[in-house]
């Protein structure tokens, strides 16, 4: 069950995050948490609708990761411009070359790649001449003029150097440096969380179904949610109306309604919290 | 529960009566239980309220492969009026199912039964623990 590596996660400004590919599989597998993907494009940073790494963990599943010993919090700004700060000339002299070098690769391998462009493009270009010198053989007075606006030639000529700014400072900063004391919060909230994390479920943010929590029984990929989740505070007034509708909303999209808790008796640290919940469903009548 | 506090008595036989006449449900009657402040109704619906999603497939499958329907025999519920002006909390809850006796199969149900001014009810099945949803 256990991951063979503790899992990063990069508080930046508040925000848990997490960047290892690597890493981000394994919390999927392992630890049934799928986060949400919220790196954009730099080419188009205001679209949001294909995103990628890194992905994003809510406080309470990182509580979850922490206790369950899957995952540690690193003070990521601090750690950066310690590492950063602290390297000596040689060292520092060895990453700017590093730096020069992936930027000389990058320019290599897209000029290769407009190369293999702009050579398809002639040979389309070709070929089109060539269909076209056919019947132009009946009538020879125009394939100057044909060849002279081949406009492919001209614009792929052009080719714009691609701004790459690789995240490169990686490999000197040391996994560990600056990790957050482990203090799980001991607050009653985030307790259903564990322990549908502990038991198997998968969770999304809620807010389309009206709720915390949209709660799978398997990876999201796969299964349909089960639950729209909400936790409350064991003594928390819950409105009778928020009942009724997250019971009927719930119903209408093929889901119960989810409200849990924990009772105050049970002691915090054990692994899993008892926790009790309780599914709504509309009634049918 | 202070808003409840005066009316839990009218709340409980405005929703007998609602089940009785509007619903159909036979043999009903008010119980107090012991260590709950309110009053529950348990009565017997015309026919099956909740069948769990696993017997519903089995129950598909029989009918599938006999052609006959699978018979399902209503269960006697438990009911729980509320006022859709209250505020319950978790606790609560816990309360009114620890007061049930043993259910026959599966996990314990109740019937909320929330009841508004207009006198309109709605009923949602809640049960404890995550129980999956009906294929409806």
């Amino acid at each position: 069950m256990e991951p063979p590596q503790l899992i990063r996660i990069a508080n930046i400004s508040g925000r848990y995050l997490v960047f290892d590919p690597d890493a981000v599989s394994a919390l999927r597998r392992k630890a049934n948490t799928n986060g949400t993907l919220v790196g954009t494009t730099p080419q188009q940073p205001t679209q949001n609708i294909f995103l990628g790494l890194p992905i994003e963990l809510r406080p309470e599943e990182v509580d979850a990761l922490i206790r369950t010993n899957v995952a540690y919090v690193v003070d990521d700004v601090a750690a950066h411009q310690s590492a950063l700060q602290s390297l000596d000339h040689d060292s520092r002299r060895a990453y700017i070359s590093s730096l020069r070098l992936r930027k000389q690769t990058a320019h290599k391998v897209f000029a290769e790649m407009n190369a293999q462009k702009a050579s398809i493009a002639a040979k389309k270009a070709e070929r089109q001449r060539d269909s076209t010198s056919t019947p132009a053989s009946t009538n020879p007075a125009t394939p100057d003029d044909l060849k002279s606006d081949g406009s492919p030639f001209s614009r792929n000529s052009q080719v714009t150097l691609l701004g790459v700014t690789p995240t490169s400072s990686v490999n000197y900063v040391s996994p560990n440096a600056h990790a957050l004391p482990v203090e799980p919060r001991n607050s009653e909230q985030g307790s259903l969380c564990q322990f549908m994390l502990g038991n198997g479920y998968y969770m999304t943010p809620g807010l389309r179904f009206g709720a915390r929590y949209s709660v799978y029984p398997g990876d999201p990929l796969r299964f349909h949610a089960h639950f729209m989740a909400n936790e409350y505070g064991w003594e928390e007034e819950i409105p009778i109306l928020d009942i009724v509708g997250g019971g009927r909303l719930a119903t209408a999209v093929k889901k119960a309604f989810l409200i849990g808790g924990r009772p105050p008796s049970t002691s915090p640290d054990t692994a899993l919290p008892a926790v009790r919940s309780f599914s709504i469903e509309w009634a049918g009548m | 529960m202070d808003v409840s506090h005066h009316y839990d008595a009218d709340v409980a036989s405005a929703v007998f009566r609602n089940l009785l006449d509007q619903h159909q449900w036979a043999s009903l009657e008010i119980r107090s239980l012991p260590g709950l402040p309110r009053p529950m109704i348990r009565g017997l619906p015309p026919r099956l309220l909740y069948l769990h999603p696993d017997d519903q497939i089995a129950a598909l499958a029989y009918e599938k492969s006999t052609g006959t329907r699978a018979q399902h025999d209503a269960e006697f519920e438990w009911v729980l009026a509320v006022h859709l002006a209250e505020k319950w909390t978790l606790s609560n809850f816990a309360a009114v199912m620890d007061a049930l006796p043993e259910a026959r199969n599966g996990a314990k149900r109740i019937v909320l039964a929330a009841l508004h001014n207009d006198s309109t009810v709605v009923y949602y099945i809640v049960q404890e623990g995550m129980i999956k949803p009906r294929q409806n």
